[in-house]
């Protein structure tokens, strides 16, 4: 009797403990439940384990089913045992229908991917190749991993690359047609500077030619008035001027490289170039701090040398000239510009020729006021359309002019 | 000190008016004790590279058949035997180009085809001066 009582007391322990277990382990689940704690971690001999609610495993699915890329697993032959929803819709076939055929089946190259599938046993698998679904054929990129040792199964990542690929054949095809212009371009300016080359030499060496032996005619036989060899050598000596300037503009519109130049530089020697009409003008010229704009020398040169000698040379005739050159930053239309400055107090032009004087062989005086063939400015006005940019001119007659020289700020 | 240095020129011209002329200016200079003419930038490096009593200073001119002034001298600034010869340049073409590529490759001179006799006989003397001065 005293046995029994013994042992049901133990008993009646056994179950109060096996109680207290029980409610623990309710209210971890609870907690789990309500999201109190994620999951929980229990060390069994030295090893941890951890334990999750399937709420856990419902987000990673619902990840998988919402997920921007086709997401699969198959068996280890191919067979599809899932796919979401984006895969379901890339392919145009319900998911009911998919699951159970073989993955290989919507491949254009079905031996290729079964090798991919023999490769995933050993590594990760990543590689492009073309859907074939109902003969509509499109370019995706697969991504093969294999799931064993966990589940003896492939995980499968697919990305349509139809809009990829269509960007990059525009791309390609863009390229291309931009290969074909540039060579045409260069094509242009070889036979442009092949043309430069035969003004510049071969319709020249002819003209000094004539020159220099219409000095060696005898023109004692003629009076001052009617000698010949007077007005040969003043038509050969204009054409000659012509053809100068002829050749400065057609070269003004060959595109050289395009470099950082210091328009600082430039103007140094420009005004060094120019040092002895300077001085004989008497003239003044200002160089400011200028910028390093992208250009190529010879044209920069070419723009303010023209420039300085044209403000010498348009000067009035009792005040000498003085020529002030300096630079702001322009702001047009969230267009950022050096606007380079070349002030001048000569004689000015009237408002009504101001866009007159660009255009090529446009005079404003008789050729006994000014000489000159008219090309000076056209050649600025070209030089500064190779450099994206542009010149102005701002003047009032009798009060001098001011030319600017815009260059587009490219890192502004 | 007033010993008159004397030079030894080749001159690269492939017009036979020129070439008359600018042999007569250099003819007449007197600092000049030998003159030698070829046709062409071929003949000139030729001939810099097979002489015995090579010239100290070169003149060429720009535009020649077969090759060109700037392609010879091209050849010369490369060339470790050649490059400190002085060379002197002299065209027709006012193609600033030409200029601006000659200046790059290290010429003393760019000097354009004179439009008279008188000129021409400034050539040697401008030579001269260039010379003196570096030394």
């Amino acid at each position: 009797m005293e046995n029994k009582d013994a042992h049901i007391t133990q008993l009646q322990q056994e179950v109060a403990a096996l109680k207290n277990e029980l409610y623990e382990a309710n209210s971890i689940i609870d907690a789990i439940r309500e999201g109190a704690v994620d999951a929980l971690v229990l060390h069994e001999q030295g090893k941890p384990q951890i334990y999750t609610l399937e709420s856990a495993d419902y987000t990673y699915r619902i990840l998988i089913e919402k997920f921007g890329e086709g997401a699969l697993s198959i068996t280890t032959e191919g067979l599809i045992l899932y796919c979401n929803d984006y895969f379901s819709q890339l392919i145009n076939i319900p998911g009911e229908g998919i699951a159970g055929s073989y993955l290989k089946s919507y491949f254009d190259d079905q031996e290729l991917f079964d090798t991919l599938i023999k490769d995933v046993a050993h590594n990760a698998v990543k590689r492009e190749l073309l859907l074939n679904i109902r003969g509509r054929k499109f370019p995706v990129n697969i991504s093969l991993t294999n799931l064993a040792p966990k589940v003896d199964a492939i995980g499968v990542v697919i990305t349509d690359l139809t809009e990829k690929k269509q960007h990059e054949e525009a791309l390609i095809k863009n390229q291309q047609e931009l290969e074909i212009k540039v060579n045409e371009l260069h094509a242009t300016n070889t036979s442009l500077e092949q043309f430069i080359h035969v003004i510049s030499h071969d319709l020249k060496e002819p003209l000094r030619k004539i020159l220099m032996y219409t000095s060696r005619l005898d023109a004692a036989a003629y009076t001052l008035e009617n000698n010949p060899a007077g007005v040969i050598r003043s038509s050969a000596l204009r054409l000659n001027s012509l053809v100068d300037d002829l050749v400065k503009y057609a070269f003004s519109s060959v595109k050289d490289d395009m470099e950082p130049v210091d328009l600082n530089k430039v103007l140094k020697e420009v005004k060094d170039d120019l040092e002895i009409s300077i001085n004989e003008n008497n003239a003044t010229v200002i160089i400011e701090e200028l910028p390093v704009v992208t250009g190529t020398k010879v044209q920069m040169r070419q723009v303010f040398s023209n420039l300085i000698a044209n403000s010498i040379k348009y000067s009035k005739k009792d005040i000498a000239p003085q020529i002030t050159i300096d630079y702001e930053i322009a702001n047009e239309s969230d267009k950022f510009y050096y606007k380079v400055n070349i002030r001048d107090n000569g004689i000015g032009m009237d408002k009504a020729h101001l866009n007159k004087i660009f255009t090529i062989f446009q005079r404003l005086h008789t050729r006994n006021e000014y000489s000159g063939n008219g090309i000076g400015l056209a050649i600025c006005k070209k030089i500064m359309e190779n450099h994206s940019g542009r010149i102005e001119v701002q003047s009032i007659p009798g009060n001098g002019s001011v030319f600017s020289l815009f260059f587009p700020i490219n890192n502004l | 000190m007033t010993e008159v240095k004397t030079f030894h020129i080749v001159i690269a011209e492939d017009d036979y008016d020129d070439a008359d002329i600018v042999q007569q200016s250099f003819e007449s200079n007197g600092n000049f004790t030998k003159i030698e003419l070829v046709k062409n930038g071929l003949e000139l490096l030729d001939l810099l590279r097979s002489c015995e009593d090579c010239p100290d200073v070169i003149l060429t001119d720009i535009n020649m058949p077969i090759m060109s002034g700037i392609e010879a001298l091209k050849e010369i600034y490369t060339d470790p035997a050649l490059k400190l010869i002085p060379c002197f340049v002299y065209s027709t073409s006012i193609n600033p180009k030409y200029e601006a590529q000659c200046k790059e490759l290290g010429v003393k001179g760019f000097l354009i085809k004179p439009y008279s006799f008188e000129e021409f006989d400034n050539i040697p003397a401008v030579i001269v001066e260039a010379l003196s001065s570096e030394q």
